[in-house]
């Protein structure tokens, strides 16, 4: 997807006149339905059934959002439930002749937090990571990755910041490169006498593929090598394979 | 164990930055051609300020829950926990909880055999689970009230700490959701904890079941 170099100063610009119109009465984007007719349904998913129609031409005010449905109250004064797809095609009145779809578009564009957990081995041993991540520009992003390793003898704690690479960021099948640094602790189990815990400084290079599965949600994997720092002259490296997934907000 | 860094890990670090590199070559060539669009004569017109109202997004789901959460070998305790839930599309959600119980050795003791420094220890627990909504529906009370409810089921990793002993924690779950507003939901579950444990002498793979009511809000 294309980005515009111009987008980022008209996105503040866009942030700070929302800011301003919050505190007025409670206003609501309004649209019109240029569809034959939009289906109003009694819940916000496809299952449940559709009891009104709002024909082309008649204006409706988006209430709230959940998921891909939108709350709308019609003219008539009738509420219900709308899919995406039909609320993509109307027109938003705000002075500005645009379709509702290029609002949403902007919206995703915008995305820049990410947030996911994973679960692998790292060496012979369950791990599980939760990671959150904020997109530096198209091409990289800064993450906070906590993972736990619950092992047999002893558990250990890794946090780490990682600046991701995306070589290709447009590609559905994506590779990355991480580096990063972090802190490696490691708890000896209760039953075991005389073992102390540790907290070394390490830092850790991976290479991985994410696949974006929808719009918003994507499964990825990687290859990491740590390296802990024990002290001066010794350290130690692990392997680790994590496979998991992540969502955009 | 080695005294350096493995080859492979050095490999890694030079191999990670030459790809990264280009992305960074092409962000910073993006930027003269915006300053070439600029305008040259600066129109005098007073700018209308166009508002577009928010659309309020509730995709969020925030509460607490309280039950009994059943250890395997120690008996049943009451839970009391916390859920934060977001939901990706209409059909999956990605649920964290985290919650509080406690496990007792007193049929340990009574034998005369105690496995914990106290009786009652603290048992602490959190998982990450993704939900899928399987029977979503509407409930009919009466005549006048129709409540959007749904039968999800869950899965997830997570961790359990207790009596020192951080425990990798697989979990699986059946759940109902009912919501009497847009922004409030009750929920009934029923989770299935499983862990490894060595604490009654062998390690052993453990189920540990847990039947919990709560509510959310939805923001």
């Amino acid at each position: 997807m294309g980005r515009n170099a111009q987008g980022f100063p008209n996105f503040f610009f866009f942030q700070i006149s929302l800011i301003g119109g919050v505190h007025a009465a409670k206003l609501y984007q309004r649209v019109e339905v240029t569809d034959p007719f939009i289906e109003l349904r009694t819940g916000p998913g496809r299952s449940y059934p559709i009891f009104y129609v709002a024909e082309r031409g008649e204006k409706v005010e988006i209430l709230k959002r959940k998921t891909d449905w939108f709350k709308v109250l019609t003219e008539r004064g009738k509420t219900g439930w709308v899919g995406r797809a039909q609320m993509e095609n109307t027109l938003v009145d705000a002075g500005i002749k645009k379709s509702f779809r290029d609002l949403l578009v902007e919206q995703y564009i915008r995305r820049r937090v990410e947030v996911g957990f994973g679960v692998g081995r790292f060496e012979d041993e369950t791990v599980t990571r939760v990671r959150a991540g904020i997109s530096l520009g198209e091409h990289f992003m800064a993450e906070l990755s906590i993972g736990q390793v619950s092992g047999s003898f002893s558990s250990s704690r890794l946090i780490d910041v990682n600046l991701i690479a995306y070589p290709a960021p447009e590609w559905r099948v994506s590779p990355y490169f991480t580096l990063g640094v972090g802190k490696f602790k490691n708890d000896p189990k209760g039953t075991l006498v005389g073992a102390s815990s540790t907290e070394d400084t390490s830092a850790n290079a991976a290479i991985g593929v994410r696949y974006h599965a929808t719009r918003k949600l994507m499964l990825r994997g990687d290859l990491r090598t740590y390296v802990v720092f024990i002290d001066d002259d010794r350290s130690d490296d692990f392997q680790e394979f994590t496979f998991g997934l992540g969502f955009f907000f | 164990m080695t005294s350096h860094p493995s080859k492979g890990f050095c490999f890694l670090l030079v191999l990670g930055f030459l790809v990264g590199a280009p992305g960074a070559f092409s962000q910073t060539q993006e930027k003269p051609e915006a300053q070439e669009q600029e305008q040259v004569i600066q129109p005098d017109l007073e700018r209308r300020d166009i508002k577009i109202p928010r659309i309020d997004t509730e995709n969020f789901e925030v509460g607490f829950f309280s039950g009994i959460l059943s250890v395997e070998d120690f008996g049943s305790e009451s839970v009391t926990g916390a859920r934060v839930a977001y939901h990706i599309t209409e059909d999956f959600f990605i649920e964290v909880e985290v919650a509080e119980s406690t496990v007792s050795d007193s049929s340990f003791r009574d034998l005369g055999a105690p496995l914990f420094p106290n009786e009652d220890e603290d048992l602490e627990y959190y998982s990450v689970s993704i939900g899928y909504n399987v029977f979503p529906g509407e409930i009919f009370i009466g005549k006048k009230w129709a409540m959007t409810s749904a039968v999800y089921i869950l899965a997830g990793v997570g961790n359990t700490d207790f009596i020192d002993e951080d425990l990798t924690t697989v979990n699986f779950g059946i759940g109902f959701r009912i919501l009497p507003t847009d922004w409030l939901a009750f929920h009934v579950d029923m989770r299935d904890y499983v862990w490894d444990s060595d604490l009654v002498g062998r390690n052993e793979r453990t189920n540990n079941f847990e039947l919990s009511l709560g509510f959310t809000a939805f923001f």
